[in-house]
């Protein structure tokens, strides 16, 4: 969120565009402490270790300023807009006053992997969600917006499709796939990073598809409802609520070309990371789900993958199951 | 006897002279003048007219409000409004000082009518630091802030030469020297960085699915960190920083930057 504040600062993208190259990245595919595992992971923490982010924890996260041969001018986790601008100059200087040695970059290391990209025929959907109202009186972080993309295989669409074809008045979505959405896309991820729900938070889980009419043959439409409640043990943090949408499934590729999902739910209690400004007491959250297909979510993972959950099997409780089941 | 009449009178001037300079340092901490602002203009410093009159006037010994929701100390006032400390600020001796705002929402602060430190904007506590070399003595100082929404919290530190960060002292603070300085603009108008605070509004139950998702997506403003061409392949940036003779930026995170901000 102020991230996002910054990096939207008019002066910040001017400066970023006319004097950078720029990239983003994740700390656990980048940082040899969190088992990167990427061959760039060597370049980044010679590159890192020469500033002193570990003055601030055992996370390597925040903004550098650095060459193509490793030299690291500048590294701060503060990002501010006046501190940003102030640390662009700072290390655009170093940069003028050092230049970095010429080095040889080879194709080979172009074509390296880089992250855990989806599989060509996944079905890749963003998440978006907001407090609203945010409660008066709620911190300010209360009124960002939440962001993550939702992994779909190929093989759970076909199991949709085959499934639509023989009861189409009614069938439950895959296990998998209700138990992904449960547990790593219905999160407060509002003021930054969430929680995932464990397999026993998942109390209810009761997602209920249909087909509908598509207008066209080679495309297959459904409907779906549903309601959930995910909990704590002890019932600190948690998020309740009913979810409704539809989705256009390509016959041909099994992709799903379209999808549209809304989620009315109250959630309360706070993630261990993101524990500021948390509102009192249970508050609304609506979510939006849509298909993907910008050049980011071929890149980017979501953020359950990135933290290495079980996200193509993840379980959940057998209450949730046992509900998902009572059609 | 004319000298032993001259005598008290030196002792009466030497101590009305030092009582004078002493009494600055006697009335420590800074005017607070917290003005009530209407919505549309609460996202931003607002241009104050001389004849405005705050809501309320007191001398705040420090300017040390941590975070906090409801009622703004003792002021009465919760969000819509904006705040201004004067004074002046003594430094011992001469040489660079920083300043620090750590804010929700937005503040910044002057010294001798020069902005050091520019927190602007509204968002969570979020600390700004700015430097400025002083010569020793009593330096004019004014401090901004802005609340909006939600809860507030203003901080104002420093680090003197050689010295630790610390909440300004009270006794490093002075409301004695108080005439307008015109150096100081109240009504500088710099870039705004807002964003529109209120969420989308409900739609109605009965609302199309379509309508319903819209209304959560985010607007064009929560996008524009979007149009910076990031890149996600580091050897590919490395080999574009060198051909292009040009610095890269990395911005890394727990959780890729651009799925999650």
């Amino acid at each position: 969120m102020n991230r996002a504040f910054t990096f939207s600062n008019s002066r910040i993208i001017e400066r970023l565009k006319k004097d950078f190259v720029c990239f983003s990245g994740d700390t656990i595919e980048l940082q040899s402490d969190y088992g990167g595992e990427y061959p760039a992971v060597g370049w980044f923490m010679h590159m890192a270790n020469q500033t002193n982010w570990r003055s601030q924890g055992d996370t390597a996260q925040g903004m550098y300023v650095a060459a193509a041969d490793g030299t690291a001018y500048c590294w701060k986790n503060t990002p501010g807009i006046s501190t940003t601008l102030r640390f662009m100059d700072r290390g655009l200087a170093a940069f003028r006053a050092s230049p970095p040695k010429p080095v040889q970059i080879k194709d080979e290391q172009l074509k390296e992997e880089f992250t855990r990209s989806p599989k060509p025929d996944s079905s890749v959907i963003q998440i978006f969600s907001r407090i609203r109202p945010v409660p008066e009186g709620a911190d300010s972080r209360n009124y960002n917006i939440g962001r993550d993309y939702l992994w779909i295989y190929k093989n759970e669409v076909e199991e949709i499709v085959d499934a639509a074809k023989r009861k189409p008045e009614g069938f439950s979505l895959p296990d998998y796939v209700v138990a992904r959405i449960a547990r790593y896309s219905l999160v407060d991820s509002i003021r930054g990073q969430p929680d995932f729900w464990d397999a026993g938070d998942v109390r209810v889980a009761n997602f209920v598809a249909h087909r509908m009419p598509a207008g066209d043959d080679n495309q297959i439409r459904i409907g779906f409802r549903g309601i959930f409640k995910q909990t704590t043990t002890w019932y600190t943090r948690g998020l309740e609520g009913k979810i409704e949408g539809e989705f256009k499934i390509d016959g041909n590729t099994f992709k799903i070309s379209r999808f549209r999902a809304y989620v009315n739910a109250t959630a309360w209690g706070a993630s261990a990371w993101s524990n500021r400004g948390v509102p009192k007491g249970r508050f609304p959250i609506v979510f939006a789900m849509v298909e993907a297909n910008d050049a980011l979510s071929k890149d980017v993972p979501p953020g359950a993958v990135s933290r290495n959950m079980i996200y193509r099997h993840p379980e959940i409780s057998d209450i949730a199951r046992h509900a998902a089941n009572m059609k | 006897m004319r000298w032993h009449c001259c005598v008290p009178c030196i002792f009466v001037a030497l101590f009305f002279g030092y009582g004078c300079a002493f009494a600055e340092c006697r009335a420590p901490g800074l005017i607070g003048e917290y003005f009530s602002m209407a919505d549309e203009s609460a996202s931003d410093f607002p241009i104050v007219s001389p004849d405005k009159i705050p809501k309320l006037k007191r001398v705040d010994s420090q300017i040390a409000f941590d975070w906090k929701s409801g009622e703004f100390y003792g002021t009465g006032m919760r969000e819509r409004f904006y705040v201004r400390w004067s004074g002046a600020i003594k430094a011992r001796k001469r040489g660079v000082y920083t300043f620090y705002t750590e804010s929700d929402d937005g503040s910044r602060l002057f010294i001798d009518g020069k902005q050091v430190v520019d927190n602007q904007g509204l968002h969570s506590m979020q600390e700004e630091d700015g430097a400025v070399e002083l010569s020793s003595g009593w330096h004019r100082i004014k401090i901004e802030f802005i609340q909006y929404d939600g809860g507030a919290g203003c901080i104002c530190r420093w680090k003197q030469p050689k010295g630790e960060k610390e909440i300004i002292p009270e006794n490093m603070l002075s409301h004695a020297l108080l005439e307008e300085d015109p150096g100081v603009k109240t009504s500088v108008a710099f870039e705004t960085n807002r964003t529109t605070r209120e969420a989308p509004p409900e739609p109605p139950e009965d609302a199309l699915l379509d309508d319903k998702v819209k209304s959560v997506l985010p607007r064009p403003e929560e996008e524009n960190w979007q149009s910076i061409p990031w890149k996600r392949n580091l050897q590919d940036a490395r080999r574009e920083s060198q051909l292009q003779g040009k610095p890269l930026f990395l911005w890394i995170m727990n959780g890729n930057p651009n799925g999650c901000t």
